[in-house]
């Protein structure tokens, strides 16, 4: 018989690596997308007596995460005076901190953050959570209509860009 | 044709290769539940801030109780002072009364003195 603490401390051990993931390449900041993941988990420690089952828990923390997510840039974007959104030249970006496990995610999340956030936030849930754009749709509130058409953008853009670098970065 | 869509499954499978679930921050679990705990204190302090309002509210009902009785008895003497001056005008309507009564009789049964000039 586990005790709630107990509970939650093991869900927060299996679940920091994803939550913490989302928010990052949602953000681009390890900093903030710390802080995010970090509310996610005090606001899953209120909420965790409410959640039945472990794919649950897993739908809750990805929603929860990306609308976090979502909110902490548009509130950077508001202080920045800027209301929308400008694709960055992927040259200028820096390399993610803290580095990469692997060359090739470091490339990969380097040409992610060159994305408008809402293109972003589906790849992510696409590639890095394995999921259905149905179930994107679901999980964010959006049309399905919606959640395809930024997928088909985001790799259009995603792929013109892999074009003309990520393959010589890849073969090189 | 054929090539656009090899380039692009190259490039989902290498999205899905690149985009692994990085580690969280060092220490980022500990931190998370010592927030938790740090934040346990005010949940703790919470049932004396409802024995706050539990006297608060047992003092306020306390309170209406004794108004309510205040005006309960205040009313009630008002009623027994009004009863006796009711008592007391119809005493007196009843004197008045067996007064007229008397003069009347008087008058009665000495018509002629006053009809004299």
């Amino acid at each position: 018989m586990t005790t709630a603490a107990e509970q939650f401390a093991s869900t927060l051990h299996r679940h920091q690596a994803r939550v913490y993931s989302i928010a990052f390449r949602i953000l681009g900041e390890s900093g903030a997308a710390e802080e995010v993941a970090q509310d996610v988990f005090l606001e899953l420690h209120r909420s965790l007596p409410r959640l039945e089952s472990e794919q649950h828990v897993v739908a809750w923390l990805r929603r929860v995460t990306c609308h976090r997510a979502t909110d902490a840039l548009r509130r950077r974007a508001a202080r920045g005076g800027g209301a929308t959104w400008n694709e960055p030249d992927e040259s200028a970006i820096s390399v993610p901190e803290p580095p990469a496990p692997s060359p090739l995610m470091s490339r990969i999340e380097r040409l992610l953050f060159t994305l408008p956030p809402a293109q972003r936030t589906v790849i992510v849930l696409r590639y890095q959570e394995d999921m259905e754009p149905e179930d994107i749709a679901i999980e964010l509130g959006m049309p399905l209509a919606t959640v395809r058409c930024h997928l088909q953008r985001g790799l259009h853009l995603l792929r013109g860009k892999a074009e003309r670098t990520l393959k010589e970065y890849i073969r090189g | 044709m054929a090539d656009r869509h090899n380039q692009v499954d190259d490039l989902e499978r290498d999205l899905r290769e690149g985009l692994a679930a990085r580690p969280a921050p060092e220490g980022f679990a500990e931190r998370v539940l010592a927030c938790v705990a740090s934040r346990k204190v005010p949940r703790q302090s919470r049932p004396a801030f409802f024995l706050h309002w539990r006297g608060a509210l047992a003092a306020v009902l306390i309170a209406a109780v004794l108004i309510t009785a205040a005006l309960w008895q205040r009313r009630r003497q008002q009623r027994i002072a009004g009863e006796r001056a009711r008592a007391q005008v119809i005493l007196a309507l009843r004197i008045t009364n067996s007064t007229l009564d008397a003069i009347l009789q008087q008058k009665l049964q000495h018509p002629t003195k006053e009809a004299q000039p």
